[in-house]
């Protein structure tokens, strides 16, 4: 490659104005044997650069162990249980009024047996009227 | 996202963030424990990963900022970065060091400022496109432009400077 285009890219290539295809070529120019000698001292710059690309990590990548499927059923089951047992309660609540009838069964009752109470009661006090008639006879025979 | 997808998605990178952590923190060792870390990070942000257009330059940026934070962290508690793993190093490393100029180049690196450092990374060694570099360090493209063509013309000069030296 001429060396007046190489030169040419090595100074565009230190104002940071070369593209990555003209810094390739710069790359394979000076990874070949024929670098001009004026140039030589740049060499281990650029091959550096594509040494260094080629290291590779040594290291393991270690992820935690993903449990996710099991915990999105876990999640799903339990707010399906959740949902029917509020359900359950919600319309048991509506349909059952066994309370409630065993509640009003003895309000009945209870009422029943305070009719009951007041009418014995009437019974006692219209019998209870009768009670000053003795005062009118008394004050007759007494006076 | 299944752990399987999300590590055809992510592993690829894995080298690469690989070697930009490397830039950053010097030692092998804690540059693969700073993949790791970032891999969790991601494995547990991964719903979010999908609203990035790239989960790579997510990947980059997330694993400067750690990077960033480490080397923050130490030197708050005064420990010094040194070059820990000069004894054990791989083979490849060990051929690349081989050679004085590479050596050189890598040693003026790690003297530059850390945002020269990462942008001569992302561009001389991982090849990204000014726009996507920009992207990755929340800049644009033209002070990522303008700081590159410092990064190398440091470099260069050291360079020159130390080759010119040797000469003599």
């Amino acid at each position: 490659m001429e060396y007046n285009k190489i030169k040419g890219l090595l100074d565009s290539y230190f104002e940071g104005n070369t593209t990555l295809a003209e810094e390739q070529l710069l790359r394979d120019y000076f990874k070949s044997s024929n670098v001009d000698l004026s140039l030589v001292q740049f060499a281990p710059l650029f091959n550096g650069m594509s040494q260094a690309a080629q290291e590779v990590s040594s290291g393991m990548i270690v992820l935690p162990n993903e449990q996710k499927p099991n915990r999105w059923w876990i999640g799903i089951a339990a707010m399906l249980t959740i949902a029917v047992g509020v359900a359950g309660f919600m319309f048991s609540n509506i349909g059952l009024s066994q309370e409630e009838e065993q509640a009003l069964a003895s309000l009945k009752e209870s009422k029943k047996a305070m009719m009951m109470l007041s009418q014995n009661l009437n019974k006692g006090t219209q019998t209870l009227s009768l009670a000053h008639q003795f005062e009118t006879t008394k004050n007759k025979v007494i006076k | 996202m299944k752990q399987a997808e999300f590590v055809n998605t992510i592993l690829p990178f894995k080298d690469r963030l690989y070697r930009i952590a490397k830039r950053y923190l010097v030692s092998t060792d804690e540059a693969n424990d700073a993949v790791q870390e970032v891999f969790l990070k991601l494995w547990k942000n991964k719903k979010s990963l999908k609203k990035y257009r790239s989960a790579e330059a997510f990947a980059i940026t997330m694993t400067k900022n750690y990077c960033l934070d480490r080397l923050k962290s130490k030197q708050a508690s005064n420990l010094k970065i040194v070059h820990s793993n000069y004894q054990n190093r791989d083979n490849l490393e060990a051929k690349i060091e081989a050679d004085d100029g590479v050596a050189l180049v890598f040693k003026i690196m790690d003297s530059l400022p850390e945002q020269q450092k990462i942008i001569l990374q992302l561009r001389d060694v991982e090849q990204f496109e000014f726009a996507e570099i920009a992207k990755m360090i929340d800049s644009n493209e033209t002070a990522v432009r303008v700081a590159l063509s410092r990064a190398r013309k440091k470099v260069r000069d050291q360079m020159v400077k130390q080759y010119n030296y040797g000469i003599q």
